[in-house]
């Protein structure tokens, strides 16, 4: 092997020894210009294969569109190239995360989705996956009578070797109950997850984090505890897991742990304002404003937090104003909100800010 | 009496043989279990008795391979056979998933339909301990059909299973194969496995595993630890933990890893449950961190899955995988205390995983943090060397970004971490959280480069039009140009990129070949509220070249070496360059020739 191509192998190899994050997508992605400049295209391919992999399970969504934007040119203009089983998989998660950012229009997404059916059709495989990104983009969308609809179409859609694995399938079920407030039957739904019957690599990382609200709202507080308790470590450590963490730290401002939950504040603040999926920040301050409040309710009026530099607001001494992290956090989710709103047509996440400044009706207190 | 199976045998055993066990090999570890399931019943209600199991084989008449499996544990009464048969039918029709939440009983037709994977036929005659039974007699074949028959025999109390290896299958029959899988299924067992190869008899289970054993010197004890690590897996470990908890559930031992394991594969386990063998890949046993070791493990409590090679994620594994947890941790404690060398050896390979226990261990993060090496614009070093160097930590997260700025860095002595290996960061902003004196600054390459020696102002306005030129001809590359010494002074320009401008320029070089909607859609993804960040060529004055370059009045000359310079700067930074570079590359190279040709008189006739 020549050296150029060494070089690049000895990446990949690098990565493929590392746990998702940051550091893995920036190797495959250095692997990609590499790759680039080396001029193969069986080695172009490869490492983009690769980088989508790493920057969907890392939590930057945004590298892995820009990669399959360039494979799926590469599959239109030469499909020999290009493993189909592998591309489907990849177009799959893709249709996941393109409507978390709000700039895509949804003639866009709509266009994507499209082309993506074109594809599994032409192929012979079922649509359900397809049904399934399309209840959750319609859920996150505010677009509910079409969710459903959707996820209708999703549970009667034969599944395919393109479609998710059991648990990933039973996790987004849950997901969507929950969503839904039909708390008894997420948590029935979650049961064989829960006991370990059905595992993957992000399940139950994430279901213990779906079950937190339905268990709060049916005053099951003790098992919420129990859930945090062994979710927030599974999730802890990955940006990926970014939605998951929103979960868990809002369960920690109802349970009224807020040095815990300033703790995760402090710890994952960075995650949401590196994170270019704005709906995801968006929870993420949705929730710190939730933090704050409550802060406030209890009679704080300053508080002392070890916040990164990015943040717009960051004082080097560290001291906060909490009524102006507040008005920050709300400014912010604002412009955000207006975004997304625009985007989708409606007020769904003008509203979201209010429903959240209702949650703390919700607020308990553990006995332990 | 003949009777038919009410279920699918046969597909039963497919799913069996596909699905659920690893490898046709089981059904020894199946035949072993339930011989130890028995003689626990039989010792449950009481009986004084010397509990063994024996396994021999032998070929048959027309040369074919047979086995009798014996034990002397609880036996089987007529009802209960045909208990174990409806079992089996009620298996069938709910499917695997459930199979091992049923009784001993259930168990046990479950354990022998396993067999039918290596034989056509299963053969049990068997005497229960229960007052009144008879020995009875169990013929099954895998077509489906079956007989029960109570038998004048006289039989001990117990159960025997005779199998036919089927022809193809001699594999498992081999007497070696036999004695090693029954060694490794069995070896922990408390009572005395018996293997006859038709010749001699051994006893399979004869040595006792070092956590069992008494030890009067430490190193008689380290001896013998070691060496049953090398003979189980074949590796030479550093150390050894001895795992084992105060109510008995948990006994075992963790050994050191000479090797540094990956972070994406998950380390496996030899576990015993209850000392029968479960698997010797289980995962999820030890907590995440825990990579640096290999361990053998026996519990007493925890709940198999259906395939009996892992357990269920319940309270019960939590609490013993935080108690092994607290053994590794209290492990290393010790050895920071009392053994250093030993430590900063195992530290050396396995840092990955201490730093990853050191996130979330506060007092764990205070004892180590020090130790751990990381690399900087200097070399590797550990954290405490690089604090005797430096009063703050400076550190750059992205790879790319430190690879930029580490060769300037090394040349002007700035030691600056680079935080983009797994936790690196993570720990340093932690170390900040725990020791607020010492000031924890992220770097990026434009914050670095500000740091470079300015111009005075008379050089500014010498080099003002240069800059203004340079400026202009970047531009179209969403790039700046800006102009300061530093060294080394061999380096013309340094090519500086923050995430957002890496981001930006791969978005633009993929719409290149992009269709119009994902281009359309990466127009839109790349829009961002973030102020606009480009990237920057920075030039060094105290380079000669480009003082000369900077100083001159040949425009056209000018613009040649900021178009050479900023294609070089990208290529040395492993930058891919787009059509648009590489025109100008093209460009500017047949520029520059023709320059130099000129300059260099008119061409020979």
């Amino acid at each position: 092997m020549n050296e150029e191509l060494e070089k690049i192998y000895n990446l990949l190899d690098e990565a493929y020894d590392l746990e998702n994050g940051k550091t893995k997508t920036s190797l495959c992605e250095e692997a990609v210009r590499l790759a680039d400049i080396y001029g193969d295209e069986s080695v172009q391919i490869e490492t983009r294969n690769e980088l989508i992999d790493a920057a969907i399970f890392g939590g930057e969504s945004e590298k892995a569109i820009v990669a399959f934007s360039w494979m799926i040119s590469k599959q239109k203009e030469n499909p020999e190239l290009i493993n189909t089983y592998e591309f489907m998989w990849k177009y799959k998660w893709i249709l996941g995360y393109i409507c978390s950012f709000p700039n895509i229009t949804r003639k866009q997404i709509d266009a994507i989705f499209a082309d993506a059916a074109d594809f599994y059709q032409a192929n012979d495989a079922s649509l359900r996956p397809i049904y399934k990104n399309l209840c959750s983009l319609e859920m996150s969308s505010g677009n509910n009578e079409k969710a459903v609809e959707f996820y209708k179409k999703w549970q009667s859609a034969v599944s395919d070797d393109h479609s998710d694995c059991v648990a990933c399938e039973v996790n987004m079920q849950v997901d969507y109950q929950a969503f839904y407030k039909n708390d008894e039957r997420a948590l029935e739904i979650a049961k064989p997850i829960l006991n370990g019957k059905m595992k993957c690599a992000e399940v139950p990382h994430a279901t213990y984090g779906h079950i937190l609200m339905p268990l709060i709202r049916l005053k099951r507080f003790e098992e919420a505890e129990e859930s945090f308790n062994k979710g927030y470590k599974m999730v802890s450590k990955n940006g990926d897991f970014l939605a998951e963490v929103i979960n868990h730290l809002r369960f920690l401002v109802l349970a009224n742990k807020t040095k815990n939950a300033i703790r995760l504040f402090e710890k994952h603040l960075i995650w949401a304002l590196e994170a270019k999926q704005l709906d995801e920040r968006f929870n993420f301050y949705n929730v710190a404003w939730l933090l704050f409040d409550k802060l406030e309710s209890d009679g704080e009026t300053s508080i002392k937090l070890r916040l990164p530099n990015l943040f717009e607001y960051y004082s080097d001494k560290g001291i906060y104003e909490i009524a102006e992290l507040k008005a920050a956090f709300e400014k912010d989710l604002r412009i955000i909100a207006d975004m997304f709103d625009k985007r989708n047509g409606n007020k769904y996440y003008s509203e979201k800010i209010l429903q959240n400044k209702d949650l703390q009706k919700l607020a308990f207190e553990l006995d332990t | 009496m003949a009777h038919k199976f009410q279920i699918d045998l046969l597909g039963i055993i497919e799913l069996l043989s596909e699905h659920l066990y690893s490898s046709p090999q089981v059904y020894l570890r199946e035949l072993l279990q339930n011989g130890v399931d028995a003689i626990q019943a039989r010792q449950s209600v009481g009986v004084d008795f010397q509990p063994g199991v024996n396994v021999s084989i032998s070929t048959n008449k027309n040369g074919g391979m047979q086995m009798l499996f014996e034990d002397n544990g609880i036996g089987l009464t007529e009802d209960e056979i045909h208990k174990f048969l409806s079992t089996i039918g009620k298996s069938s029709k709910r499917g695997l998933e459930n199979i091992y939440d049923t009784d001993f009983i259930g168990q046990f037709g479950i354990g022998l339909l396993s067999c039918f994977v290596v034989s056509e036929t299963v053969h049990v005659k068997t005497l229960s301990a229960k007052a009144g039974s008879k020995p009875i007699e169990w013929k099954g074949r895998d077509d489906g059909t079956y007989s029960v028959n109570e038998i004048d025999e006289n039989l001990n109390i117990g159960t025997q299973v005779f199998l036919e290896c089927k022809s193809g299958l001699e594999e498992y029959f081999d007497a070696d194969f036999i004695e090693t899988s029954l060694k490794n299924y069995g070896g922990l067992l408390k009572f005395p496995i018996v293997f006859n190869d038709g010749e001699n008899e051994t006893q399979i289970n004869s040595e006792v595993p070092p956590w069992r054993e008494k030890f009067y010197t430490s190193p008689e004890e380290d001896e013998a630890f070691l060496r049953y690590g090398q003979k189980i897996f074949g590796t030479q470990f550093l150390d050894y933990i001895r795992l084992e908890d105060d109510a008995g559930e948990v006994s075992g031992v963790a050994y050191v890893l000479p090797f540094s394991p990956s972070l994406a594969s998950k380390r496996t386990h030899r576990v015993y449950l209850k000392n029968m063998l479960l698997s010797e890949n289980a995962e999820d046993l030890l907590p995440d961190w825990a990579f640096f070791v290999k361990s053998i493990v026996n519990v007493n409590n925890l709940r198999p899955t259906a395939s009996r090679e892992s357990f269920y994620e319940d309270a019960k594994l939590i609490s013993t995988r935080n108690l092994l947890g607290a053994k590794l941790r209290a492990y290393l404690l010790d050895l920071a205390e009392n053994e250093p060398n030993k430590l900063r050896k195992i530290i050396s390979i396995h840092y990955l995983s201490i730093k990853a226990l050191a996130i979330d261990d506060d007092e764990f993060f205070r004892m180590f943090i020090d130790w751990m090496p990381f690399e900087t614009t200097l070399g590797w070093m550990s954290l405490g060397e690089y604090k005797k160097l430096n009063s703050r930590i400076a550190f750059i997260k992205d790879r790319d970004q430190f690879r930029q700025i580490s060769q300037v860095a090394a040349s002007q002595n700035i030691c600056v971490l680079n935080a983009s290996y797994t936790y690196d960061a993570e720990l340093l902003y932690k170390h900040y959280d725990l020791f607020r004196e010492i000031a924890v600054e992220e770097v990026t390459p434009s914050s670095f480069s500000r740091e470079f020696a300015f111009l005075t102002l008379d050089e500014q306005e010498e080099t003002a039009q240069f800059l203004r030129l340079a400026d202009e001809v970047l531009r179209s590359f969403q790039s700046v140009a800006d102009m300061k010494k530093f060294s080394p002074t061999e380096l013309p320009v340094v090519f500086l990129a923050d995430e957002e401008a890496g981001f930006r320029r791969s978005v633009e070089q993929t719409k290149q070949v992009s269709s119009e909607l994902w281009s359309s859609v990466l127009d839109n993804i790349s829009l961002s509220d973030a102020a606009e960040n480009s990237s920057q060529l920075c030039f060094n004055f105290s380079n000669p070249l480009i003082y000369k370059i900077s100083r001159s009045s040949d425009e056209h000359l000018q613009t040649l070496a900021v178009k050479m310079l900023y294609v070089q700067s990208l290529l040395l930074s492993h930058r891919p360059l787009n059509s648009a570079e590489m025109k100008m590359f093209n460009e500017s190279l047949l520029g520059m020739l023709e320059f130099s040709v000129d300059i260099g008189g008119e061409w020979i006739q």
